[in-house]
């Protein structure tokens, strides 16, 4: 191969740029020079024909930049909106670290490909051997020349401008030689190149489905045999995953209540149900007058007078909790009004526990214990008898 | 008798049209005079104090580069007396402009904000900028005092940030704002540097004080300096405007709102995008006129930063500077350049040490 290019040896700094500058201006492409240390005047002559890094640095960084910007506002706002401590879904400020780290891997890829490729460094199985001859305290000029006219007048400049020698065996980056051993290992790569091209043809023959995993190292975690909840069932009659409890099923906890949600059955439960003696036994108040504050209050208010915020909002106001009428109410039948309501009052059975309705009643109690009793509701009918324990 | 230079008469002239210009304001708008003269007070240390950052930072790392510029920033520490004139009117005769003197501020705030403690603290850092200033510029001078000399640059400059610009609003605190002004102040300062060596190698295109390998690597720094700044900018606005806390995004609140918004993001045109986008290239680079521009664009961008960050608080009866600032801010020019006006003549830079250093065989 040799012919493609010429190494020229300078003894000085001075002899070096004067030559870049002669073969420069005849026309010859200068390859690049090499010296023991950077020389002033000499990057500007390599600059005017390949300043192209920066170019690649600006457009690795803007595309990195624009991507990070992209996928942030394609993730946080359109493909799955996710609202994040009640900030604007396409919120800039917060994309700016993400995209600018990405603008910096970007630009510095960019100039790393960029650096590659001007230099001729392509990633390849063999490294080219770089000649031991090679002058390390010289400095080198490397001149690029196809055809033997072309080669032999830069090699006239060359010795004109006085270099001390001009070698012929050119661009040994681009065409080396492999050594022996090299050559006895090329079976080897070849092999390697084989299996992998093998493998990734398999691959593709038996995964075809490129949307989901297809190959996993121990799946066990990842793919469990149990149906997910609302997933169709190869085992059940109806495929349905959900399966209704076997009837007559008691759950755990507390008892079911067979009432429903009328005047009379609430009658029925004051006969019939009675606080639990555990809770009566341990009533847990610092629990009961959370419970009344948050579900109660917002209408009774905090002393049971029915005179809660949302009475100073406009609504309708409940009758007090301390009428005499409330002060006589059976604990089963007030256990029937929290848990199915009445009147306005909205059924709390789906809120509060069984057991809290129980403690909310023994708050109500030591409420009416302690504040005085209250005068009936304004044209309300007159309280009806209670029934007989 | 010697004559007197062409230039001088030129700087006079226009300092005096600033004077005038100043003068008919303040009459108009007494009100506006202390947060007017703390302004200019601080733009002035700011290119002291960024000038003195850059002297020592040269002095540290050997550096031999800017050698023959060095006159520059040795030159522009002479701001400082005309600077700490104008700080002490600000603190004794105008001491209204900090509400706190009005207001008086509980537990340490309380003892940290009170008027003799505060004009001693700030007598205390001009006193060691003079000191930093003159110990600098000894031929003597030396990496370790350099070195000295940036560990109190550090602590100072961030103290003087919080005590004359951040006290303006005594509830806000943010701990990164010294940090932000310090590195404005170098950014005014190299920005001043560039321009001066512009008009250097205007003056004297074949001079041997500035090369053009010098101009490039000094807008490198600018452009680096600007970034720092805006990203520090980036980091006080994002961190705040993401936790959102309402003691600290009042101050936010304010500058972005209908009346502020367009001076307040100018801030970061011209302080940061524009040098950004004229310096990133190596065309605009080689240009003389482009490196004018961007440290031109700095230095009104500086200036627009102290505007925003003093005026908001202070003087709110509107927003555009007027008569007053125009002419504060053209006597700022005037100043900067009866400083500087030598600096083209000094074939042989002041004898530093590093430059001392080099010449001995």
């Amino acid at each position: 191969m040799s012919g493609y290019g010429l190494l020229a040896t300078f003894e000085t700094e001075a002899a070096l740029v004067e030559a870049a500058r002669a073969v420069d201006s005849a026309g010859h492409t200068i390859v690049d020079a090499y010296a023991p240390y950077p020389i002033e005047g000499l990057p500007t002559l390599a600059q005017d024909q390949a300043s192209r890094v920066g170019w690649a640095g600006l457009s690795g960084g803007v595309l990195g930049a624009v991507g990070g910007l992209t996928l942030q506002a394609w993730t946080s706002a359109f493909n799955w909106p996710l609202n994040i401590g009640g900030k604007p879904q396409l919120a800039w400020l917060a994309f700016v670290p993400v995209a600018f780290e990405l603008m910096v891997l970007g630009a510095a890829a960019g100039v790393g490909l960029a650096f590659l490729r001007l230099s001729r460094l392509r990633p390849r199985w063999r490294t080219p051997g770089w000649r031991d001859t090679w002058p390390h305290d010289r400095f080198v000029l490397e001149v690029a020349a196809t055809g033997e006219a072309r080669l032999e007048s830069a090699r006239s400049l060359l010795r004109a401008v006085g270099a001390v020698v001009v070698s012929e065996h050119g661009n040994v980056r681009v065409f080396s030689t492999p050594t022996a051993t090299a050559q006895s290992f090329r079976w080897l790569d070849r092999t390697l190149i084989g299996v992998a091209c093998a493998a990734t043809g398999v691959s593709f023959l038996l995964w075809p489905d490129w949307t989901r995993r297809n190959l996993a190292y121990a799946p066990d975690m990842a793919v469990s045999p149990a149906v997910t909840t609302y997933s169709s069932s190869a085992v059940s009659e109806d495929a349905q995953t959900l399966r209704a409890p076997v009837p007559g099923t008691v759950p755990r906890g507390p008892l079911p209540l067979h009432y429903e949600a009328t005047e009379a059955d609430a009658l029925r439960a004051a006969v019939e149900l009675q606080v639990p003696a555990g809770i009566a036994a341990e009533p847990d108040r610092l629990r009961a007058e959370k419970l009344f504050e948050i579900y109660c209050q917002p209408c009774h208010g905090s002393d049971g007078h029915g005179d809660g915020i949302t009475i100073k909002r406009g609504f309708q106001p409940p009758p007090s909790l301390l009428t005499q009428h409330a002060r006589d109410m059976r604990d089963g039948q007030m256990f029937h009004v929290i848990t199915y309501g009445q009147k306005l009052m909205p059924a709390q059975a789906s809120q509060i526990r069984a057991d809290d309705r129980w403690r909310l009643i023994l708050h109500m109690r030591r409420l009416q214990q302690r504040l005085p009793v209250d005068p009936p509701p304004f044209g309300s009918p007159p309280a009806p008898e209670p029934p007989p324990p | 008798m010697t004559v007197v230079p062409h230039r001088v008469g030129t700087i006079l002239a226009f300092g005096a049209i600033a004077a005038v210009i100043a003068i008919a304001g303040a009459l108009l708008q007494t009100e506006r005079l202390g947060p007017n003269l703390l302004l200019a007070g601080v733009y002035l240390v700011g290119l002291a104090v960024g000038a003195l950052f850059f002297t020592a930072v040269q002095e540290v790392t050997g550096a031999a580069w800017s050698d023959s510029l060095r006159t520059i920033p040795a030159t522009l520490p002479s701001t400082l007396p005309m600077a700490t004139v104008l700080l002490l009117l600000v603190f004794l005769a105008h001491p209204e402009t900090y509400s706190w003197t009005v207001e008086e501020q509980s537990g340490l705030r309380g003892v940290w904000l009170s008027r003799p403690f505060f004009i001693a603290r700030s007598s205390l850092y001009l006193g060691l900028w003079m000191l930093s200033a003159r110990l600098l510029t000894r031929p003597a001078a030396s990496s370790r005092v350099a070195a000295g000399v940036l560990a109190v640059l550090a602590l100072t400059g961030w103290l003087a940030a919080s005590d004359w610009l951040m006290s303006l609003t005594p509830q806000w605190t943010s701990t990164i704002f010294g940090v932000y002004v310090f590195v404005g102040f170098v950014v005014s300062a190299v920005a001043a540097m560039l321009l001066t060596c512009v008009w250097v190698r205007v003056r004297n295109p074949t001079g041997r004080s500035v090369s053009e390998g010098q101009l490039r690597d000094l807008a490198t720094k600018l452009l680096g300096f600007s970034c720092l700044w805006a990203y520090l900018w980036y980091c006080q606005y994002m961190l705040i405007w993401y936790t959102n806390q309402p003691h600290e995004s009042t101050y936010y609140a304010v500058r972005t709102g209908v009346d502020w918004r367009v001076l307040f993001f100018a801030t970061v045109v011209l302080k940061w995008a524009l040098p950004f986008v004229l310096l990133l290239g190596k065309a605009g680079k080689r240009r003389l006129a482009v490196l004018a521009l961007a440290a031109f664009s700095v230095l009104v961008g500086h200036w627009l930063d102290l505007y925003v960050m003093i005026f908001p608080v202070v003087a709110t009866d509107r927003v555009s500077p007027g008569l007053l600032e125009t002419g504060m801010a053209l006597g700022l020019g005037a100043t900067c350049a009866w400083v500087l006006r030598n600096c083209d003549r000094l074939e042989d830079p002041t004898m530093t040490g590093v430059n001392r250093r080099n010449s001995e065989p």
